[in-house]
C-alpha cells in the first residue's frame, strides 16, 4: 500500500544505496513502530517503577542496547497513565535512544543538546547525568521549547538550561565549552516513515540538498564548541547518503582534528556507514557510523556517528 | 533569573517549615524567583552556565509557588518529591483511585484534620504536589493544565 505512495524519484534512489534491502523497508514502512519507554531513575528507583507497570497488566522486555530502555509486548495506552504524567516513565522509540547511548553522556559533564525539542534524548541525557554536570538543551523555536520545558519538568530535571538560539552561533557565544554535544539533526525523516506517509509523499531531493547544508553547518558549530577530547554524536533518523555520511565527510575534510570512533551498542542490528557514493571515495573511518534501517530492529531507522575532536 | 537571597529564602523554609515540618529548605539548590512567583531549583553549576549563554529560556525546574500578598507557599509535584520524606504535616496518603482524581486535577473529599490551606498528597513513595483545602474540606490539587490526566 505505502509503496505506491513512493515517488520514482525516491524509488530510485533509495534502491541506489548500496546494503539497503528496498523490498523490506516499503515493508516495514507499512507496519507500526513498536512503543518503547525508558524508565526515569531521576525520579524513584527503576524497581519500584517496573513492579508499579506489572502490577497494572502491562507487559514489556528489556531493550539490549538502552540503560532503563523497554519496548511494549501488549498494547496498552501507556501515555494515559499516572506513571506517564508524573514522569516515572518516558515514551520514546527504542532506536531513538541509541543515539544518546552513543553519546554515553557520565556524571559531571557539562553537554549541549542542539536540538533538543520535544526533549526525548534531553531527558534521557539528564538521567544518564544523575543530576551531576549541566544539560544545555537547545532549540531555535520557541513554540517546540514549550514541549521541551514540559518534558524536562515532568521529569525532574534541574541541572538544564533551555536556551532558544540557532545552533550554528554556539561557537561565537560560549567558545569550547562542552565535553559532549548530541546533534540529532534536522532531516528529512525516512527512518520514521510508518509514524507519517506524508515523509514519503512530500519527499523530493531538493530538500535533501537544502537540509544537508544546514546539518553539516550545526555539525561543524557543534564540533566548534567541542573541548579537546571532547565527544560529540551526529544522529538523524533518515536514510539519505547526503544528510548522514556526506555531511559528516564534510566535517573530516575541514576539521584535521575530527576523528569517528566506534559505536558498541548490545544486541542493535545494523549496516556499517558507506565508505563511497556516487563513484566517490569517501573517508574509510565512515565505516565505523551506523546505518540502522527500520526492518532491523522492527523499528525507526537511523544513523549514527561518535565523532571525537582530537587535541 | 533573580536568585533568592539569604532573607528571601528564610521566608521560603519558615513557611515550608510551618506548612509541612520542612527543615531543610531545597539545602543543595539554588532556588531562583520567576515569573508569578514560581520558584525554581537549579545547581550553582548550572547557573554558571547560564550566565555564559544568551536567549536562555529558562533554568533549572519549578519546585513552588509563592503566593506573596497572601504569604503562602503551595509545591510542584516535583518540590515535593525533591523534599520527600521531610514533608511529616500537612500530607494527606491516597489510594490508587484517589490518586488518579488528583492527577485529574478533581476536587478530591477525604477527611483530614488540617487548619493549613495547602497539603502535600502522596501515594506510596509517589509524591503528587500541593492541593488547596477549601472551606468545605475538600482538596483541590494544583496541577497544571498540561500535566493532567485525560477524561476517560
Amino acid at each position: 500500500m505505502i509503496g505506491s505512495y513512493v515517488r520514482d524519484e525516491l524509488r530510485d534512489y533509495l534502491k541506489r544505496i548500496p546494503g539497503l534491502e528496498y523490498d523490506l523497508l516499503i515493508d516495514s514502512w507499512s507496519k507500526p513502530l513498536p512503543e518503547g519507554f525508558r524508565v526515569n531513575t531521576l525520579k524513584l528507583p527503576e524497581e519500584y517503577i517496573l513492579e508499579r507497570l506489572r502490577k497494572k497488566n502491562i507487559v514489556f522486555r528489556k531493550i539490549p542496547w538502552a540503560r532503563y530502555g523497554y519496548i511494549l509486548e501488549r498494547e496498552f495506552e501507556l501515555s494515559t497513565t499516572v506513571e506517564h504524567m508524573l514522569g516515572l516513565i518516558y515514551l520514546q522509540g527504542p532506536v531513538s535512544m541509541s543515539s544518546v547511548e552513543a553519546l554515553d553522556p557520565k556524571p559531571g559533564e557539562i553537554i549541549l543538546d542542539m536540538c533538543a525539542a520535544p526533549g526525548s534524548k534531553s531527558t534521557q541525557i539528564c538521567q544518564l547525568l544523575e543530576g551531576k554536570g549541566v544539560l544545555v538543551a537547545n532549540d531555535p523555536v520557541i513554540d517546540r521549547c514549550k514541549a521541551l520545558s514540559s518534558n524536562l519538568q515532568r521529569l525532574g530535571v534541574y541541572n538544564v538550561v533551555v536556551t532558544t538560539l540557532d545552533g550554528r552561533a554556539f561557537p561565537k557565544i560560549v567558545g569550547e565549552l562542552f565535553d559532549r554535544i548530541l546533534v540529532d539533526a534536522p532531516c528529512s525523516s525516512l527512518g520514521i516513515v510508518s509514524k507519517d506517509w506524508s515523509v514519503v509523499r512530500n519527499w523530493s531531493f531538493r530538500n535533501v540538498i537544502r537540509l544537508s547544508r544546514l546539518q553539516f553547518q550545526l555539525l561543524r558549530a557543534a564540533f566548534d564548541c567541542l573541548k579537546k577530547g571532547g565527544i560529540l554524536v551526529y544522529s538523524t533518523c533518515t536514510l539519505t547518503v547526503e544528510e548522514n555520511e556526506l555531511v559528516v565527510y564534510n566535517l573530516l575534510r575541514s576539521r584535521g582534528n575530527a576523528y569517528i570512533e566506534e559505536v558498541k551498542l548490545d544486541g542493535l542490528k545494523y549496516e556499517e556507514g558507506l565508505i563511497e557514493w556516487n563513484n566517490v571515495k569517501l573517508d574509510s573511518s565512515l565505516s565505523k557510523s551506523l546505518r540502522i534501517y527500520p526492518y532491523h530492529n522492527n523499528a525507526e531507522g537511523f544513523y549514527i556517528v561518535r565523532i571525537r575532536k582530537g587535541g | 533569573m533573580k536568585i533568592l537571597n539569604i532573607s528571601e529564602r528564610k521566608i521560603l523554609e519558615e513557611l515550608l517549615y510551618q506548612q509541612h515540618g520542612v527543615r531543610e529548605t531545597f539545602k543543595d539548590f539554588i532556588l531562583i524567583m520567576g515569573g508569578e512567583g514560581k520558584i525554581r531549583a537549579t545547581t550553582v553549576e548550572t547557573i554558571e552556565v547560564a550566565k555564559k549563554l544568551r536567549k536562555v529560556l529558562q533554568t533549572g525546574l519549578y519546585v513552588a509557588k509563592y503566593r506573596k500578598n497572601k504569604n503562602e507557599v503551595f509545591l510542584s509535584i516535583e518540590g515535593s518529591q525533591i523534599l520527600n520524606n521531610q514533608i511529616s504535616k500537612n500530607i494527606v496518603e491516597l489510594d490508587e483511585e484517589e490518586c488518579r482524581e488528583w492527577m485529574h486535577g478533581a476536587p478530591i473529599c477525604v477527611s483530614i484534620n488540617t487548619d493549613s490551606r495547602y497539603i502535600v498528597g502522596k501515594m506510596d513513595k509517589i509524591y503528587l504536589g500541593s492541593a488547596r483545602v477549601s472551606r468545605d474540606g475538600k482538596l483541590y490539587p494544583q496541577i497544571a493544565v498540561w500535566r493532567r490526566l485525560p477524561e476517560e
